[in-house]
């Protein structure tokens, strides 16, 4: 196991079985993401991004292979062990948002420290949203919140328990080309600020090529695995 | 406490989604809270009325004339006496020549010792004492025939002046006067009517006032002990309390099963709307899980809001369920003897709490559990499935502690182990036919889909089979509803409708005149004919009791506890006659009716009376005929239609036996319905003939009528609480299906389909579903009343298909009208509209 990994996929394949039939979604996927890097991980639909996204995080588990995130090997954990490994050490940031509808920008802020037993977070929070440019909004609910905006309150949200690792799956997917811009600057300054690693779902190559990594999957195999000569240099 | 936090600031802004989870365990609580408010009330009145519920501290009663020695027995009490004869006569009103069936009390002694008789003016009772005829008559009774106090009234042969108006009497419900009204008089005066001959029927009673009331338990056994062998029935306070509350408890235990099942279909609903609620956070759940909640925590934190949202429904239905406090006692007043006291009821209160929020949480805990199956990777992609459907213990657990826990509350209600599982049994029953029904109907139409006609037909076709279909929710909510609305309208209408029906068919006797002397028989009929009636039956009756069957004395085998066979084949009085022939109404089952030779005396025996009696052909029966024994053999076995409008008799004898015995006669006719024929034969009757007794059917079909209205509107009052938690799960399985639809709604607007294409679909779909749902109601209902009409009301079953349609159509049309009000607001709006509002 090594030291600096803060990441390590392991010989990874996932099948789903459905009437009968087998589908390989991921082959032998096997790489190491060191601490602090940031990585993009590209393919065209279908070829297996999100699952492979998901596999690391945690989310679901693999028909063999292993995912060892933060010196943990995921397959010795029950589901419970493995969230709170997530709510301890990982951050996410969805293309749809993911906000709870019920709670205001503030509050879905606070939810992972909360999780993790914190009291007091509201100061914490209240400077994370002032931070990505929403301090006048932390009283408004999703619903009232542009796209955009509630990118901002899920990275907020993202970076509030000081992640080791962040994942995220087309953060930009959903957004205008002005916006998106915005939101990848944030995300990458935050990510500066707080050192924190970055694996990111996408398939815009503009945001790929601003991580120090790019790894192309084709048909759920490594097609790639290779540094972004425009960050690394 | 972060969990509390988080249930609440998840539930504050969808109070409204809530809203009918908590407005469904209120209704279903309401209903039931109410009625057993008043089952406490009632019991708690009987406990505070008890002495003057009997007027006295011991009764002893009987239908048979106590002989020397039984009065000696009878006199030797020591303690404060009084006695009351009564019997059934015509009452003539000599002013307006009124006539009416009523129930004479003839009282010695100061009865009542305990309470007292109410009268107008107060004190009338007090001129029975006096010398001179005097009567007091129920004030409905004086209404109704506008007669005043001072009038004069004339009972057999005598005529009374009437002293007062009967306003209430200790222990008597005002329905019971309504049927029979009660005129009181004298014991001196009796003999004076002629009423009291040789084989009338009197009801004699002595009552007893104690100084101690152990003296009162000594004086019961003593009497018992001497004298139930003879007929007589000894009753004391507590027995008598025991009587009434048991009484009482049959008919609020059938209100208090209404009641349940209200709170069951309310339930239902809940399970349904907790089930919506949680898909609409499907989402967010996931996403609480990626940020690392665990599977327990995203539990807990619906559970907790479920858990408020039951304890603030059953705290309303609660207080509602008291509200009906002062309405439901006011319904039942007339059938309760004693005024019934309005009061909240603590115990009723707290099982109610207990039943509301354990009944809420059970079923919300079923769709609940399906969060843990929710998994983080749903953040991420909306077509993930939840997670394995394999073997889930808890699931198992929690599915198979829903019928104990029903049984447990049902026994809680009803406090009959044998009753609360039938209960459940039938409830699971039901359950399992109608899913079977549905997932049959689903396979049938996955096997053999119709490939041809409209598209519209088509879809909404696939719409009861395709994947997340709701045709199994829907159809058990609304099929469960339709099942308990249809018997307890089909109930009803067995029970009322029945009666007054055979009346109006045909040629049957609609006048019963009975009490008539044997020298009486040819001039009476001679009467009838003057009036150009048919005499459509004249039968002669024979009093008398048994004494022996199967070798064994009556009071033998009432000793052994063994025996099976219920008390009335063997105290009853047995009013036979005899004849050669059978009517119309009577059938053969075994034997033969064999005539008198001289010999042995072959009788033929009603054929529900030889099953509960356990008797054979050729087995003994002794009789007691007035004081001489009787040798019998049971010759024979008839089937009786008891519902015919005719002198029916559990036990016939050959002729040649019975003739020289003391009797009386019944004739049958049937009346013109011109109300001044009818008045002016009955006036005719009494006239001439003091102790013969008129029953005018015509006239007692309409107090039946009155009556059972009462009954129907009270079961109503109450079903009205099950009909609507049924509909408001009917409301929430639509709303459920309506998240099935919305997307499909919108790809075909996008596509291009008109409103008026979509609701087609919506509407051909609801119209399958609301006609197989109702059918399958319609079904078990007509089952349910079957078993009903058998076991519980002993009538023929009888249905009548034009309700069963009427139900149909409403329950179809109901499904039809709310499930396209659900989905109208959606096809009204742009696709762009609809696609926005899909969170």
């Amino acid at each position: 196991m090594s030291e600096t990994a803060i990441l390590q996929v392991e010989h990874l394949t996932k099948t789903y079985h459905t009437q009968g039939e087998a589908l390989n979604v991921l082959k032998d996927i096997h790489f190491q993401v060191q601490k602090g890097e940031t990585l993009a991980l590209v393919g065209a639909s279908g070829s297996g991004k999100t699952t492979l996204l998901g596999l690391c995080a945690g989310l679901d588990q693999p028909s063999s292979g292993q995912v060892v995130l933060h010196y943990t090997a995921l397959d010795q954990l029950t589901e419970d062990q493995r969230a709170r490994l997530r709510n301890e050490h990982v951050g996410f940031i969805f293309q749809n948002f993911q906000l709870l509808p019920t709670l205001t920008a503030l509050e879905n802020v606070m939810v992972p420290l909360e999780l993790l037993g914190h009291k007091k977070v509201q100061p914490l929070a209240a400077e994370l949203l002032e931070r990505v440019g929403l301090g006048d909004r932390l009283k408004h609910y999703p619903s009232q919140l542009s796209g955009g905006e509630q990118q901002r309150v899920a990275l907020a949200r993202a970076f509030i328990n000081t992640p080791k690792i962040i994942f995220a799956d087309e953060p930009t997917g959903n957004l205008d080309e002005a916006t998106s811009q915005k939101i990848e600057q944030l995300l990458f300054d935050m990510n500066q600020e707080h050192q924190t690693t970055l694996v990111i779902v996408t398939h815009d190559q503009t945001l790929a090529r601003k991580t120090q990594r790019i790894i192309q999957l084709k048909g759920g195999k490594i097609g790639s695995d290779q540094p972004n000569p425009t960050t690394t240099a | 406490m972060w969990i509390l936090q988080m249930a609440w600031r998840d539930a504050r802004r969808k109070k409204t989604q809530l809203f009918i989870f908590v407005l469904a365990i209120t209704v279903g609580l309401a209903a039931m809270v109410a009625i057993n408010t008043l089952g406490n009330n009632v019991n708690k009145d009987i406990e505070r009325y008890a002495k003057e519920l009997l007027g006295a501290d011991l009764l002893a009663r009987s239908n048979k004339a106590p002989d020397s020695t039984q009065q000696q027995l009878l006199e030797s009490i020591e303690a404060e006496k009084a006695k009351e004869w009564a019997f059934n006569a015509m009452a003539y009103f000599t002013n307006n020549e009124g006539t009416r069936f009523v129930d004479v009390k003839a009282l010695e002694g100061d009865f009542p010792f305990y309470g007292e008789i109410e009268t107008a003016p107060a004190q009338a009772e007090e001129r029975l004492k006096a010398t001179g005829s005097f009567a007091l008559v129920d004030q409905v009774l004086m209404s109704q025939f506008d007669v005043q106090v001072g009038d004069s009234v004339r009972i057999g042969k005598q005529y009374f002046t009437i002293a007062g108006r009967l306003l209430q009497v200790p222990g008597q419900a005002t329905i019971a006067s309504s049927v029979l009204p009660s005129i009181y008089i004298s014991l001196r005066q009796v003999p004076a009517t002629e009423l009291v001959q040789v084989g009338s029927r009197v009801r004699y009673r002595y009552y007893y006032q104690f100084q101690k009331a152990l003296e009162a338990e000594e004086a019961a056994s003593f009497l018992e002990k001497r004298l139930a062998k003879e007929g007589f029935r000894v009753e004391t306070v507590a027995s008598r309390k025991e009587t009434l509350g048991e009484t009482f408890e049959n008919f609020t235990d059938f209100l208090a099963l209404v009641g349940f099942i209200a709170l069951l279909l309310g339930c239902l609903s809940v399970a349904s709307a907790v089930n919506i609620y949680l898909k609409d956070k499907q989402k967010d759940i996931a996403t609480l899980r990626c940020l690392g909640a665990s599977s327990t925590q995203a539990l807990l934190i619906y559970f907790v809001q479920m858990v408020a949202m039951a304890i603030v429904g059953s705290l309303l239905g609660v207080v509602l369920g008291s509200l009906l406090q002062f309405i439901l006692p006011s319904l039942l007043q007339s059938f309760i003897p004693f005024e019934v006291s309005i009061a909240l009821s603590w115990v009723a209160i707290g099982q109610g709490l207990l039943i509301g929020i354990g009944m809420a949480l059970l079923f919300a805990w079923l769709p609940l559990l399906s969060i843990r199956q929710i998994t983080p990777l749903q953040a991420l992609r909306v077509e993930v499935q939840t997670a394995s459907t394999r073997w889930d213990r808890s699931k198992v657990v929690s599915y198979l502690a829903v019928p104990v826990v029903i049984m447990l509350l049902a026994q809680l209600q009803l406090q009959d182990w044998t009753a609360s599982a039938l209960f459940t049994l039938f409830l699971v029953f039901t359950l399992g036919v109608i899913a079977f029904n549905a997932w049959s109907l689903r396979w049938l139409l996955r096997r053999f889909f119709p490939t041809r006609g409209p598209y519209t037909l088509r879809q909404s076709i696939a719409n009861l089979y395709r994947p997340q279909n709701q045709t199994l929710q829907l159809m058990i909510i609304i099929g469960l509803g339709t099942a308990f609305m249809a018997t307890l309208f089909f109930s009803q209408q067995l029970l009322t409708k029945r009666f007054s029906l055979s009346m109006r068919k045909g040629e049957r006797p609609n006048v019963i005149l009975f009490d008539i002397q044997r020298s009486q028989a040819a001039s009476l009929k001679q009467l009838v004919q003057d009036y150009k009636m048919p005499v459509i039956q004249q039968v002669p009756i024979v009093t008398m009791r048994l004494a022996s069957m199967k070798g064994r004395d009556i009071a033998q085998i009432q000793q052994d506890s063994t025996s099976q066979t219920p008390d009335w084949v063997l105290t009853r009085e047995y009013r036979s006659t005899y004849s050669d022939t059978l009517t119309a109404n009577e059938k053969l089952s075994k034997g033969q009716l064999k005539p008198y030779k001289g010999d042995t005396v072959w009788v033929s025996v009603e054929q529900r009376m030889t099953e509960q009696a356990d008797l054979q052909l050729g087995d003994p029966l002794v009789f007691n005929v007035q004081g001489r024994k009787l040798t019998t053999y049971v010759g024979s076995i008839r089937v009786v239609n008891w519902q015919a409008m005719q002198t029916n008799v559990l036990v016939l004898f050959p002729t040649g036996v019975l003739e020289n015995a003391p009797q009386q006669q019944v004739m049958l006719t049937r009346l013109p319905n011109t109300g001044q024929t009818r008045l002016a034969f009955q006036r005719a009757v009494v006239r001439q003939f003091p102790n013969v007794s008129v029953i005018d059917l015509q006239a007692i079909i309409s107090t039946v009528d009155e009556l059972t209205d009462k009954i129907s509107f009270v079961i109503q009052f109450m079903a009205f609480f099950s009909i609507f938690a049924g509909f408001l799960g009917l409301l929430s399985a639509l709303q459920l299906s309506r998240y099935q639809r919305l997307q499909e709604n919108v790809l075909l607007r996008v596509l291009g389909a008109s409103a008026r294409t979509i609701t087609k679909i919506n509407a051909l779909e609801y119209v399958f579903l609301g006609t197989l749902a109702a059918i399958n109601g319609l079904l078990l209902a007509i089952l349910a009343t079957w078993l009903l009409a058998i076991y519980a009301f002993s009538v023929p079953f009888q249905l009548s298909w034009g309700a069963g349609l009427g139900i149909w159509l409403v329950i179809t049309s109901i499904t039809l009208v709310m499930g396209l009000l659900n989905s109208w607001q959606r096809t009204q709006r742009t696709p762009l509209e609809a696609l926005r509002m899909e969170r």
